[in-house]
């Protein structure tokens, strides 16, 4: 971003680096069959050193970014984007013959692979273009949110964004309202501080949303009883 | 000797297919004749090599050796999408249905009539509509598996193979899961399906009634190998089925030798119980089980066995009634203090509750003992005794395997239920709970299974054996008690009472007395 000089540079990159990133996790998780939760925290690790260890390699100066995205009515693209994405993300699994074989990959690859599937091929595609997405997620955070880098910058976020997911039952719009919802708490909260509406110390108001979030998981844990979660999430799956 | 004239309708043809799994011959040589409209038992015990023959001709392996023909074309069946292809599909022993998938999704995943990828529905409804008009199989297309009965998720299953537009319909054992009326159903529908032409059925099963009343023609396999090919006119009796299945004479009809029934053991009373869905399953069941005594529990699945079975080990509390042991009052007492106790649990369900499939069967045969005072050092498992003991306890139940480290999952359902017995058994019971002990095996480890517990019985053990099997419950026990739904309807001594009474029983009607 800084080299180029341009944000959409700085996305595109953020997008490779997600994508490079997947197919990383991609081949461990599926075509060996290692566990995911130990990969995903090695590569958590991993990539959380690297991005600050590239950033004070290459960048000796603080940087801030000046240039901003299009956007109407004060939302910019991204806002829309998200929307775009709901909705094509609820068709092709809710109404294509892809989205089909993408549910029975995770409910019960078995039946998908009798069914003439390529289970492997499914996940990888699904994989590929979820790693892609957050490292846009991520880049459009520190470029156009924050606007600078700075080690750790993404506190958790990432973690708030798996547990909207539970929260919104693994479904295309719940888990849209429930984003909007949890973002509209982390702004309240960067408000609470700056406005001081609560004679509260700031570390308790930072850590606000993550408790809330937290009561309302156990709650809709308690009501729904069951987990929505697709069967054979995290499970390798191979022929016997 | 009939000369083989029917050539031209011969279907498919597999020559000499072999499968090895890491050294282990799993299909040694086979070959394999189907004629169209035919149905065609392959009959073998569990681990003989049925299953993995079929997988090789729906494409889910490779065979190491062999060739296959269909209509006389030499094939290549390389995935699951080549066998569909050549017409040939398969409905798995263990359902391949995706749960949160509707029924008609279920029936067109991997071959939906689409227009730019978008699926076309309404079109596949219709057509799937059309497909059960014509063979009979009515599922709600709108349903999901979970809320389907067992005999419709199986219905779905068909369906799926013949949206495709299967002629071969492979069958994995189709009726285990389902009850005696719906197995009924079924073997209607596969016979018409049959006769009329539409699928020729290779139908793998254990189950000898079955073979019986199905086949014109079958294939019997023994650890790998054929060891017959019979025409309809040449299939005999159960018995001697069951003696080419297993290589040794089998006895239907084991020996019971006269023990007297001693003390009262067990006593239940006026037991009433809700199941998890907070239903009310059980309705003031009273009855005993005595020293040296068999007592059945017959009845149709689902009406309160299960429950029983868990009040009795202290897994769920009664609302009502009272659980006595030696005529002490155990209702409030836990698992731990009945099995303390002595008692033994063969869970109705193996893989879940009477294992932990990824533990070695030395673990498992420790699970539930391990509390002992000789597994013990103090504070650690002194591994070296568990050892000899797991070893001692698998030799004495004839399990099929030296490595006691082997995982559990790993063996046949037989020899999964004989570590269940090894472990149970071995804590030297006074009363035995056992829960449809043989559901779902071969005869060879049936008949080993059911003189295990003719022999706790001349023991002087308490045992009380739920089945579903008619036969057995008749075989097994000296009394036989009916229920349904949540009641004892009657206890009958086991001498001198028919099948067909205790049938009447199990179906709700009262017989006069």
């Amino acid at each position: 971003m800084f080299f180029f000089g341009s944000i959409w540079a700085g996305l595109a990159l953020g997008f490779l680096a997600g994508l490079i990133v997947a197919i990383v996790s991609a081949y461990l998780t599926i075509n060996k069959p290692y566990d995911q939760l130990q990969i995903g925290f090695g590569i958590w690790f991993l990539t959380e050193g690297a991005a600050g260890f590239l950033y004070f390699m290459t960048m000796n100066t603080k940087f801030r970014v000046e240039e901003t995205l299009p956007s109407f009515n004060g939302l910019d693209v991204v806002f829309f984007a998200t929307i775009a994405i709901t909705i094509v993300y609820y068709l092709v699994i809710h109404r294509t013959k892809y989205g089909l074989s993408v549910v029975a990959a995770g409910e019960n690859p078995g039946a998908a692979d009798v069914a003439g599937i390529n289970v492997h091929r499914v996940r990888w595609i699904c994989t590929l273009v979820g790693g892609s997405l957050l490292g846009l997620a991520g880049s459009w955070f520190s470029i156009i949110v924050l606007r600078h880098f700075f080690y750790n910058m993404v506190a958790g976020y990432g973690w708030l964004a798996i547990l909207t997911v539970i929260f919104a039952g693994f479904a295309a719009f719940p888990t849209f309202l429930a984003a909007l919802f949890f973002s509209f708490l982390i702004g309240m909260q960067t408000r609470i501080q700056v406005y001081g509406f609560l004679p509260l110390p700031r570390e308790i108001i930072l850590v606000l949303p993550y408790i809330f979030g937290l009561i309302l998981l156990i709650v809709s844990g308690v009501l729904r009883k069951k987990t929505s979660a697709p069967a054979a999430l995290g499970h390798p799956y191979e022929r016997e | 000797m009939q000369e083989p004239s029917k050539t031209d309708n011969v279907l498919l043809e597999m020559k000499g297919i072999t499968k090895r799994f890491s050294g282990i011959v799993a299909n040694d040589h086979i070959n394999l004749l189907l004629r169209c409209g035919e149905v065609h038992s392959i009959l073998g015990e569990n681990g003989a090599g049925k299953t993995t023959l079929m997988n090789i001709l729906s494409g889910l392996y490779q065979p190491d050796e062999g060739e296959i023909f269909i209509d006389g074309r030499k094939v290549a069946i390389k995935s699951p999408s080549d066998a569909v292809k050549l017409g040939i599909g398969m409905v798995h022993q263990h359902l391949k249905l995706v749960d949160t998938l509707r029924v008609w999704e279920n029936i067109i995943i991997g071959y939906e009539p689409t227009t730019f990828s978008f699926i076309r529905r309404e079109e596949a409804k219709t057509k799937i509509m059309n497909l059960q008009h014509r063979f009979g199989l009515h599922v709600d297309l709108d349903a999901k598996p979970p809320d389907l009965t067992a005999c419709d998720r199986q219905k779905t299953e068909i369906l799926k193979v013949l949206y495709r537009g299967a002629r071969i319909l492979i069958l994995d054992e189709p009726t285990s899961l389902l009850t005696p009326s719906e197995k009924v159903k079924l073997i209607q529908t596969i016979k018409r399906m049959a006769a009329e032409g539409i699928c020729s059925v290779p139908f793998i099963t254990h189950k000898l009634p079955e073979v019986l009343e199905l086949s014109t023609c079958l294939t019997i396999l023994r650890k790998g190998k054929v060891v017959a090919t019979l025409n309809a006119n040449e299939i005999g009796t159960e018995e001697s089925l069951a003696e080419k299945m297993v290589g040794r004479t089998v006895l239907f009809h084991l020996d019971k030798k006269d023990v007297a029934a001693g003390n009262t053991m067990l006593a239940v009373e006026g037991i009433e119980a809700f199941d998890e869905r907070g239903v009310k399953t059980l309705n003031g069941v009273s009855l005993s089980v005595n020293e040296g005594e068999i007592i059945g529990l017959a009845g149709v699945s689902g009406n309160g066995q299960k429950e029983l079975a868990k009040v009795i080990m202290g897994i769920i509390k009664p609302s009502k009634g009272k659980v006595t042991f030696k005529g002490e009052d155990i209702t409030r007492s836990n698992t731990l203090a009945r099995r303390d106790r002595g008692f033994a649990y063969i869970p109705d369900d193996r893989m879940a509750e009477g294992i932990v499939p990824d533990l070695s069967i030395k673990e498992n045969i420790l699970i539930g003992n391990h509390r002992k005072a000789m597994f013990t050092n103090r504070w650690l498992i002194n591994d070296e005794f568990a050892c000899k003991y797991a070893q001692e306890t698998i030799k004495r139940f004839n399990v099929d395997t030296s490595d006691i480290n082997k995982p559990v999952g790993k063996l046949s359902g037989g020899n999964i239920q004989k570590i269940v017995l090894a472990r149970e058994l071995s804590r030297d019971p006074t009363f035995i709970l056992a829960d449809k002990p043989t559901r779902g095996l071969d005869v060879g480890s049936q008949e080993y299974i059911r003189s295990v517990l003719l022999k706790e019985r001349e023991n002087r053990k308490a045992i009380l054996l739920i089945s579903e099997d008619l036969d057995e419950t008749m075989m097994l026990s000296d009394r036989i008690a009916v229920i349904y739904e949540g009641k004892i309807m009657k206890i009958l001594p086991c001498q001198g009472t028919t099948k067909d009474e205790v049938g009447l029983l199990m179906a709700g009607h009262c017989t006069a007395s």
